[in-house]
């Protein structure tokens, strides 16, 4: 772990709920190396965003180490230094609720660099530059949330983390809430502002075939544990556990090259189950299709089956 | 050639605003046989709910209807009393909203909101249901659906179901008053990679066992092409191609199509999707001659004072452009 910028050792958050314990996520381990995009996919309700907002200090972790360019990370936002909020931002899934509806584009764009005192003098001129570095004219600076299409909203956001010129951004689902061709505008804009300024991504989606062409590294949750981590294009030309190939199978195409690529068609069956009452043994044992008595006792351990893969399964860490 | 079971001929739907009116489907044309399953594609905002709802008339009050006609087994639906609507939506059509949260009634039991359903569709069929018979369908309308413990969900209100399982209800009431046709407006948008495939899986084999037809409306491409046998695109209120699935995703020919097939991001990998430049026009005052002119790469002179009309480009495959003209 010499030059990774974000470390995630062993990370736990809890919630305490009437109905028990839920293990929101639990003992995840990651790492993320400058201008690299580690993605994140999951079902609902795996943890995926609860691991971005723990990162970032929006709840204080329960046990684990954040390490962020080899410093440690204490607790929540509150104990955080401000020098380090600068350095990272997040955007989150809905631009509806994350933009204040009573300010204007340019009050939203503004208020990072007066909270960190940047641009003193030079702000209006800074606003600009953001606006067109998303890709918006600079005349949407004077409009309210309400005026802008969710697209725009989005870019808004975007550029709003970017103020600061942060070197670490999660994005929270970004355009999961738009439609394709949204998306894709969405997408090309964060991707040449990672090319143009070295920063790290964590990237949150349920949609694969967007995170195949987007990061680099892909890590699949399910229950708040990683199961798979893997190169994105080893994560989908040779998926190990069985979830990950329920996943990938599950995965509407449209081509016949990418058909090809799924591996034969396996049902997806059940759902997620509730994080309460987390099954004993693999928490995927209730979905599997290659579940072996084992599974059910004991929890498997991660496993590295080839270079930067890593599995956490019984049945397929010595194939 | 038989006569179709739901045709929508040169229909147009306006919106009231405060400034006046937005012109939002202009001329759509969709036709569906018996027993077919029809997918309807476009990007959101293209008038695709606008149209399906207007089949079940049940457009928000500022809707105006300007031109065209509703066909549903030779019967105008617009020119029927509401009695009639109520009739058809009771026994013939239904419809499946996209999130299955706002489709329920957050304040009755699912039992009691299925079993209302149950008891107003045999009604109109001139049968009335006691208690028990209503119960024991509410059950075999669940299990349908592959839900389990039914009796347990029938005492559930919906916050106490999962997304999933919410969608699955909603399909398990529109399967009792479908009798000849299902309309499914992105059913599985909201949900999850996996169980979207599952609710998608059910929806196919249901409307199989049931000769019932389809319309399944979404923006997920992938979902469609696995499901449909014959393709609509529409973008901005008109129809643009017409095929039938293998050949629209195989050789799409209208600008349109082949700039929204090139959005999608593919397993394969190659690279990040590249958007359709521009937006969508804006409805209160909509581009001349073809609403897709300002977007495209290829536009003529003519694509900016004429609209294109719907024509035969190969066996079933239609095309509103006059690039094969």
């Amino acid at each position: 772990m010499s030059d990774e910028i974000l470390v995630v050792k062993n990370l736990q958050k809890y919630f305490k709920t009437s109905m028990g314990t839920v293990k929101a996520v639990d003992n995840v381990s990651f790492n993320i190396k400058p201008s690299e995009t580690f993605g994140l996919v999951g079902e609902s309700g795996s943890g995926k965003s609860t691991t971005a907002f723990t990162i970032m200090g929006i709840y204080p972790p329960t046990g684990g180490e954040i390490f962020f360019q080899q410093k440690i990370l204490k607790g929540g936002v509150k104990e955080r230094s401000r020098d380090l909020k600068k350095e990272m931002q997040m955007v989150f899934q809905d631009p509806g609720s994350s933009l204040n509806p009573r300010s204007s584009v340019r009050q939203i764009i503004e208020l990072p660099l007066s909270v960190h005192k940047l641009y003193e003098g030079k702000r209006k001129e800074r606003v600009d530059e953001l606006l067109s570095l998303v890709g918006l004219p600079t005349d949407f600076a004077d409009r309210h949330p309400r005026q802008l299409g969710g697209g725009e909203k989005q870019l808004v956001a975007i550029a709003r983390s970017l103020a600061t010129e942060p070197k670490f951004i999660a994005l929270d689902e970004p355009s999961s809430a738009l439609d394709v061709s949204m998306q894709a505008k969405i997408i090309n804009t964060l991707i040449k502002i990672q090319r143009d300024y070295k920063i790290s991504y964590l990237f949150i989606t349920h949609n694969l075939s967007l995170m195949r062409n987007v990061a680099q590294r892909v890590g699949i949750m399910y229950l708040g544990k990683l199961l798979e981590v893997a190169p994105s294009s080893e994560f989908f030309s040779n998926p190990v556990h069985p979830y990950t190939k329920m996943l990938i199978s599950s995965i509407p195409v449209i081509t016949k090259e990418e058909e090809m690529l799924k591996p034969a068609k396996i049902i997806s069956k059940g759902e997620i189950p509730s994080p309460v009452n987390v099954p004993k043994g693999c928490a995927f044992n209730t979905r599997c299709n290659e579940c072996s008595s084992n599974c059910k006792i004991e929890e498997p351990q991660m496993i590295e089956i080839a270079e930067g893969h890593f599995v956490r399964c019984h049945n397929c860490g010595f194939g | 050639m038989s006569q179709p079971l739901l045709s929508i001929e040169d229909l147009s739907i306006n919106y009231k605003v405060y400034e006046g009116q937005t012109k939002v489907v202009s001329g759509a044309y969709f036709r569906v046989m018996r027993g077919e399953k029809v997918g309807l594609i476009g990007e959101s905002g293209c008038g695709k709910t606008t149209t399906m709802r207007c089949i079940m008339r049940a457009l928000p009050e500022n809707a105006v209807i300007t031109k065209g006609r509703i066909l549903f087994q030779g019967n105008d639906i617009l020119k029927m009393t509401s009695n009639e609507v109520q009739n058809i939506r009771r026994k013939n059509i239904s419809m499946i909203f996209q999130d299955p949260t706002a489709a329920l009634n957050p304040v009755f039991k699912i039992g009691e909101q299925l079993r209302d359903i149950i008891m107003y569709s045999n009604l109109s069929k001139g049968k009335k249901l006691d208690k028990k018979e209503l119960n024991e369908q509410a059950i075999e309308a669940l299990k349908r659906v592959s839900l389990p413990d039914p009796e347990r969900i029938l005492q559930n209100y919906p916050i106490q179901l999962s997304g999933g399982m919410r969608q699955r209800v909603c399909i398990a009431a529109a399967l009792i008053s479908s009798g000849d046709l299902l309309i499914a407006d992105e059913p599985g948008t909201s949900l999850d990679v996996t169980i979207e495939d599952q609710i998608l899986r059910l929806l196919g084999s249901l409307v199989e066992d049931r000769g019932t037809s389809i319309i399944l409306i979404s923006h997920a491409l992938g979902a469609v092409k696995g499901m449909v046998d014959k393709v609509y695109v529409m973008y901005a209120g008109v129809m643009v191609e017409v095929a039938k699935t293998e050949d629209l995703f195989s050789h799409p020919l209208h600008p349109y199509t082949v700039a929204l097939f090139k959005t999608v991001p593919k397993i394969t990998g190659g690279g990040v999707p590249e958007p359709i430049p521009g937006r969508i026009p804006d409805y209160f005052d909509p581009p001349q001659g073809c609403r897709f002119w300002p977007r495209c790469q290829n536009a003529m002179p003519i694509c900016k004072t004429e609209a294109p009309p719907l024509r035969n480009q190969g066996e079933e495959h239609e095309v509103a452009c006059y690039l094969f003209d």
